[in-house]
């Protein structure tokens, strides 16, 4: 746990741009919270490993997000069942239901249907508010830290070299 | 900045690569794993495969060497299937459903021994296996109806013959007494002589003068009411010796048909007047049957699952789908079962001959593919018999109104050594037997009906008794000797677990016949030595009762002999006073004449 915050926050200090670490966090949002063995996720390990995606913090992210979705399988399921049975989609999920690519996907699935609808909705505002976030956190709260004889104190004794060190 | 990461394009290219390659390298052996873990989930034992080829182009899949572990003997495969070749449909493996166009299982054996146990660890079977010589089902219940022993039966029971025996001795000895003293009494000599003398006393009154003759006269008169008296007596005694006599006559008669009463009460007491056969067919067959049906049972218990839903399965699915989400169907426009399979060519080598035959449409679903699967065997190069063919519908296209029909038939099954019965009371071998078998079973709603019509005919039949000759096992051995053919009939009807079976067959009849001429002989034989047995009893008392009947006869002939002297006596004194009256009639008469000449003279 200790050496996942150190890594967090060696990513949020490092030179990495704010977008890929978001994205990062956003791609495993979608990849967490839904079914990880699903043919979606190929497409998200596709984007991540294609476009330059912030790879540490999709695994980080991936670690919470995954973690959580154990209890929210129940909301999924539920908000699944209510897409799946809507009459105006009836039409729509009937056509790719005869279609083997979607079958495949699982799409008729409760909790695959109501985790990815869920994470999908949430991709951009999650996308845009981590990375007005990180902008925050780099341009005051980790000047001030910098600054601050507590933290100046810390990074220089050994225990926390030490710790640091352990935990990378 | 650079958005494309071409490493991580390299990279993922690299890794679809190797999932696809390892896919297409290891998918014979994943194949054969997945294959080998379900079946063996879905038998209860172990399922082996050899090996898993498959190929593109067309997509089809060939398993060689499959043996499927019977669940109940781990060391024998129910069915083991040298090679099946599938033809599937790539497309709708994608969507997880098996569509198979083609399948053929060549070189089918059932029974054959495996090297190693098919037990699973989870499921162990402790099921004790039956011996040969414990096989309860081939016993039945023969009936006990061995006659008693006589002396044993004569000497338990109390005979009504012997208490009327008693009873008439008794009777017999009272009216003796009192016959006797009746006899005495009319015989008394002292009476009897003194009515004598005064006989001779008037005899010689009635020749002396004239006052004896009127004493005399006198006297004969009051003789003769005295043995008026005496004669008034014999005829009460002979009216009571009568009574007496008409009394033990009826004793005697009553004594004479008490043996056959006897006769007829021990066989009564003993059901020796049951002694007809009893439907010898369910007695001997019943148990064979019975045997088949636990045999259908247990082949119905294994394909149940797929011909039914079962509750538990439901629940369980409908656990896991809480845990997992739930897959909602909707309307597919070229819709097909998750299992299917258009056609399956067979080709099985059994001990009894080679099998030729097909299953068509078999379905999960039947439903949606709107077929019933129909199964179709038949036999060549047969070992024993001429023709065997088998013929099974399974009709759930309408759940609620599924059925599943069989007929099979044999066609001249050169029996042999054919074990009916093991009992240790008869041991019945159809030594040798053509038989024919047809036979017609539905299942609708869990309910079994049918019937089945077996010829058989060249019968030779062998059994070992164990018995003496008086029981019916070895009055059956007797009659089963005589039997060349039979036919045997039977229907069923009821739930698997508790069927009706009714058999009917001419054996009944046939060993019926000679069964019954062979209990009545044997009734007759019992009833002339027990009969022979009660008046060898009886013997000794009934002579007994003869010298005292006899007894009784010498005495009523004294009392009739007495009777007649008495009879004799009182004729002559009436003669006497008739002959007195008539010559004082005479004299008056003489009186008068005289009187009345002298007056005209």
């Amino acid at each position: 746990m200790f050496s996942q915050i150190i890594k967090l926050l060696r990513i949020l200090s490092s030179e990495t741009s704010p977008l890929q670490i978001s994205a990062g966090i956003s791609l495993a949002m979608v990849a967490g919270l839904t079914p990880l063995i699903s043919l979606h996720n190929l497409f998200v390990i596709f984007i991540l490993l294609i476009f330059k995606v912030n790879i540490a913090a999709f695994l980080l992210g991936l670690l919470f997000f995954s973690s959580i979705s154990f209890f929210l399988d129940p909301t999924f399921h539920q908000v699944g069942l209510t897409v799946l049975n809507s009459q105006y989609l009836n039409e729509l999920w009937t056509n790719l239901y005869n279609i083997s690519i979607w079958r495949i996907s699982g799409f008729n699935n409760t909790i695959t249907m109501g985790s990815l609808l869920i994470s999908l909705i949430a991709f951009t505002p999650l996308l845009i508010l981590s990375n007005y976030l990180i902008k925050r956190y780099r341009s005051h709260l980790l000047i001030y830290l910098n600054n601050s004889w507590i933290f100046r104190l810390i990074k220089s004794s050994k225990i926390a070299t030490r710790l640091i060190s352990l935990a990378e | 900045m650079k958005i494309i990461r071409w490493p991580g394009f390299i990279a993922f290219t690299v890794l679809l690569v190797i999932i696809l390659g390892g896919s297409w390298i290891f998918s014979e052996s994943i194949a054969k794993s997945i294959i080998e873990s379900t079946l063996t989930d879905l038998n209860g034992a172990k399922v082996d495969v050899e090996s898993v080829d498959i190929n593109y182009s067309p997509f089809s899949i060939r398993i060689n060497d499959l043996q499927i572990t019977d669940p109940d003997r781990p060391m024998i495969n129910t069915i083991q299937i040298n090679q099946a070749v599938f033809s599937i449909s790539f497309s709708h493996l994608l969507l997880k459903k098996i569509i198979i166009d083609d399948m053929a299982l060549r070189g089918i054996q059932t029974d054959t021994r495996r090297a190693q146990s098919g037990a699973i660890s989870k499921k162990i079977i402790t099921k004790p296996g039956k011996q040969p010589g414990e096989d309860s089902t081939y016993d039945f219940a023969m009936p006990e109806i061995r006659l008693p022993d006589i002396d044993d039966l004569i000497s338990k029971e109390q005979l009504n013959s012997e208490k009327l025996i008693a009873e008439l001795e008794k009777d017999l000895d009272s009216t003796q007494q009192k016959w006797q003293e009746i006899r005495n009494d009319i015989q008394d000599k002292n009476r009897w002589d003194s009515y004598q003398l005064r006989y001779n006393k008037i005899q010689t009154g009635l020749s002396g003068n004239t006052a004896e003759k009127i004493s005399a006269l006198k006297n004969i008169k009051i003789l003769r009411d005295d043995l008026k008296k005496e004669a008034t007596k014999i005829q009460q005694a002979r009216k009571q010796f009568n009574e007496d006599n008409n009394r033990l006559s009826d004793e005697f008669k009553a004594l004479k048909n008490a043996p056959g009463d006897d006769i007829r009460r021990i066989k009564e007491k003993y059901k020796l007047n049951d002694l007809s056969t009893q439907n010898i067919t369910q007695l001997l067959f019943g148990a064979q049957a019975a045997e088949y049906i636990a045999l259908a049972d247990k082949w119905y218990a294994r394909i149940k699952p797929y011909i039914e839903d079962d509750p538990e399965e439901i629940a369980e699915q409908q656990a896991k789908q809480r845990k997992q989400g739930q897959n909602i169907k909707f309307r597919e426009f070229n819709p097909v079962p998750d299992f299917y399979v258009r056609r399956a060519s067979i080709d099985a080598q059994l001990p009894r001959g080679e099998f030729t035959g097909s299953i068509i449409e078999i379905s999960s679903d039947q439903s949606i593919n709107r077929k019933p699967m129909i199964m179709e065997l038949s036999g060549r190069n047969l070992k024993h018999r001429e023709g065997e063919t088998l013929r099974a519908e399974f009709n759930y296209i309408v759940k609620d109104k599924g059925y599943s029909q069989i007929d099979y038939t044999i066609k001249a099954y050169q029996l042999e050594n054919f074990d009916i019965s093991k009992s240790n009371k008869l041991s019945l071998t159809m030594q040798n037997a053509l038989m024919s078998l047809n036979l017609n079973l539905k299942l609708v709603n869990k309910r079994l009906s049918g019937n089945s019509n077996i010829d058989f005919k060249q019968v030779q039949f062998e059994t070992n008794k164990n018995s003496t000759g008086q029981s019916f096992s070895s009055m059956m051995a007797t009659s089963f000797s005589n039997i060349k053919k039979f036919r045997l009939d039977t229907s069923f009807s009821g739930s698997l677990n508790d069927l009706d079976i009714n058999m009917k067959s001419d054996l009944d009849n046939q060993l019926g016949d000679q069964l019954k001429n062979q209990f009545r002989k044997k009734g007759q034989d019992f009833e002339n030595n027990l009969r022979a047995r009660i008046d060898d009893k009886l013997k000794s008392p009934m002579q007994k009762l003869d010298s005292k009947s006899q007894m009784l006869d010498q005495i009523k002939h004294d009392v009739e002999t007495k009777e007649k002297e008495l009879s004799q006596k009182l004729t002559d004194i009436e003669n006497k006073l008739k002959a007195d009256s008539k010559s004082k009639t005479d004299k008056k008469k003489d009186e008068l004449l005289n009187k009345l000449k002298l007056k005209f003279k």
